[in-house]
């Protein structure tokens, strides 16, 4: 929910608890000064009726009143001297509309030549229904009033409020490390974003310090370390080519160049790790995985031909993924290579793509590898003294850096499931 | 032909020199940005070997000002940074071809042969070994001027064997040159094994007069018989 919408939600709804509240006081408050005035009004017409009809004693004979203002009432003397005036609601039936209307009755009593009346006086109609309705009506109009006034005001004064706010929000969501450069927060009137975005320039600003120094540092090191290496190797290819050695001497050398050619390798890993886990491969795009592994299989084709290995690849779903191109072709690469290179001769290769993520499955002699030690660094499998015992580690950190999981099930039969789901 | 080496790693520059002019390359060489700027406007150059770090400068920046001057020299970027933004940078400003350290010179070789072959569009190209031609632009080998039937990966192999003739070229550098930088990581070459028995078949059926030799422990050699 945005923040507006949640603003507004809690006080149109605080609003129409309080406007509710406020209606019903309001109801009983006016209800109670119109009674007032009613019986005010009867009061005096009390009075002046009760003079009248002194002077008019033909007036009290009448057996009906020419309108039903009044009912009067021969009583006896004990009872009218109980009569104080009260004041009553009661229903009194309407000819005019054939129903019984609530009405204010006055109860009273008077002497004139000395007979006892009592005398009921009879208001006006008082329609509470349509009272409340109309109460109720007016009440609506304010609260809408007021809900708009809110969404007004939300819209216009809370916006300008918020801005800041809201622009640190936007930069922060297309901030991407490597890429993008920090402007210097403009001066907010507003205390409290000021001090949030310096806080936040800060952050970032120490956040870039370390990426762009840890980046100089895996470069340098991949400069200085692989430029001796290149030296040897290619001093070693020159010897070898020298006419004057024999068959075992420039075998020594092969050997040695192989070495030194793995050491190359491996710095070459351990660099990518570090590159991939200080979060440098910043392009991403939206990345299909069936197009990876159609490239990755092409390129192992004639490797997979040679070690006569059967590849399955089904297609159940495609899976698209927010990813660095070359990461994702790095780990599906790894992966494809693992499942031919862990293979016997003649072995299978089972790749499944679905809706959530991939998995690869290979068949082996080996048995089942640990899953705790199996994506650490250097965990190698005894007699594969040729691999750097680097490549699960680089599909951990790949998978760590983009918000993947990897596992790894053995299943019977030899295979050996990994899996990789968002 | 001449070739200018501009790194600043004097033992690399020595080695490269020495296997160039062994290819009958004239090899010149600077080592540093200010050397590398003087040579490039002074001289023109079939190829130029560019290492990106530099002492006073980037290569990059040496390479901005080669286009400037509008030469057609050849550029082939050789950099320890394995990095994706320098190869797309290096690309994106004119150069031919982009190759990390360590390489083998082998590759090195086959590299500024086809940069050098791409530039110059004066007909077609061949390599020529005794009796056996490849045309590189039809792709199609000969043997005494009657075609030998060969598959891609046949084809590049020998074409690779062939720049590279008389040296000892590594089933490493084979496997990277053909199949791609990834392959190195399938550890195992002899695959190759499988293509270099086909293409000797096909060689000695067809009676060149070259042949492919093992060298134990390293790779292969491609020789007049």
């Amino acid at each position: 929910m945005k923040l507006l919408n949640y603003t507004l939600f809690w006080l149109s709804s605080i609003l129409i608890v309080t406007v509710s509240a406020w209606a019903i006081l309001f109801y009983y408050q006016l209800l109670n000064e119109v009674k007032n005035t009613i019986d005010e009004g009867l009061a005096s017409y009390k009075i002046s009726l009760i003079a009248n009809l002194k002077n008019n004693p033909q007036l009290i004979n009448r057996e009906t009143p020419g309108n039903q203002n009044y009912f009067l009432r021969l009583i006896p003397a004990e009872k009218a001297l109980q009569i104080r005036d009260s004041y009553i609601d009661t229903l009194i039936y309407s000819e005019i509309k054939n129903i019984p209307e609530p009405r204010r009755v006055l109860t009273t009593a008077f002497v004139a030549d000395d007979l006892y009346y009592e005398l009921k006086i009879v208001s006006q109609e008082l329609d509470r229904k349509e009272l409340i309705a109309k109460i109720a009506g007016l009440i609506m109009w304010l609260y809408l009033f007021l809900l708009v006034t809110i969404v007004v005001v939300n819209n216009f004064v809370l916006k300008k409020t918020w801005k800041p706010f809201y622009n640190l929000l936007a930069f922060l969501r297309d901030f991407r490390l490597g890429e993008s450069v920090p402007q210097k927060p403009e001066k907010i009137k507003i205390s409290e974003f000021s001090v949030l975005n310096d806080t936040i320039y800060k952050m970032i600003n120490a956040n870039i310090d370390t990426f762009t120094s840890q980046k100089h540092f895996i470069e340098n090191a991949s400069h200085e370390l692989q430029t001796p290496l290149a030296i040897a190797i290619n001093k070693l290819e020159l010897l070898a080519g020298s006419t004057s050695l024999a068959e075992a001497h420039i075998a020594k050398i092969g050997d040695i160049i192989q070495m030194l050619q793995r050491l190359a390798k491996l710095n070459k890993a351990l660099l990518l790790i570090s590159k991939i886990e200080n979060r440098q491969f910043v392009n991403t795009g939206k990345i299909n995985f069936n197009e990876i592994f159609k490239q990755v299989l092409s390129d192992f084709s004639d490797y997979v031909e040679f070690r006569n290995i059967k590849i399955h690849y089904s297609v159940n779903a495609n899976w698209v993924y927010n990813l660095n191109r070359q990461l994702a072709e790095i780990l599906v690469r790894n992966l494809v290579k693992n499942a031919i290179f862990h293979n016997y001769k003649g072995g299978e290769v089972f790749i499944s793509l679905f809706a959530g993520g991939f998995t690869v499955e290979n068949t082996s002699h080996g048995p089942a590898l640990n899953p705790g030690e199996l994506f650490k660094r250097f965990s190698k499998i005894k007699n594969k003294t040729e691999s750097t015992g680097l490549g699960l580690a680089i599909v951990k950190a790949i998978a760590n850096v983009s918000g993947c999981s990897v596992s790894y099930q053995y299943k019977t039969q030899n295979r050996h499931t990994f899996k990789i789901s968002s | 032909m001449k070739i200018l080496v501009i790194e600043d790693e004097p033992e690399m520059t020595g080695l490269i020199k020495q296997f160039l002019e062994d290819e009958n390359y004239k090899v010149e060489t600077a080592g540093n940005f200010k050397s590398g700027l003087d040579k490039i406007v002074s001289y023109d150059y079939d190829c130029i070997l560019l290492d990106i770090m530099l002492p006073g400068g980037n290569g990059l920046d040496l390479l901005h000002e080669l286009k400037k001057l509008k030469k057609a020299d050849t550029v082939i970027i050789i950099s320890a940074k394995d990095s994706i933004d320098d190869k797309v940078k290096g690309l994106d400003l004119g150069a031919d071809d982009y190759l990390t350290k360590p390489f083998h010179l082998a590759e090195l070789n086959a590299r500024i042969k086809s940069v050098i072959r791409r530039k110059k569009m004066d007909g077609h190209q061949f390599l020529e070994v005794e009796n056996l031609k490849v045309d590189l632009d039809e792709r199609v080998a000969l043997v005494n001027n009657q075609p030998l039937e060969l598959n891609r990966k046949e084809l590049d192999i020998l074409v690779f064997l062939m720049m590279n003739k008389n040296r000892i070229t590594r089933k490493a550098a084979i496997a990277e040159n053909i199949w791609g930088d990834y392959i190195d990581q399938a550890n195992d070459f002899d695959f190759i094994y499988s293509q270099i028995k086909n293409l000797r078949k096909k060689l000695r059926n067809h009676g060149a007069r070259v042949e492919i030799l093992t060298v134990y422990g390293m790779g292969y050699k491609l020789t007049s018989k």
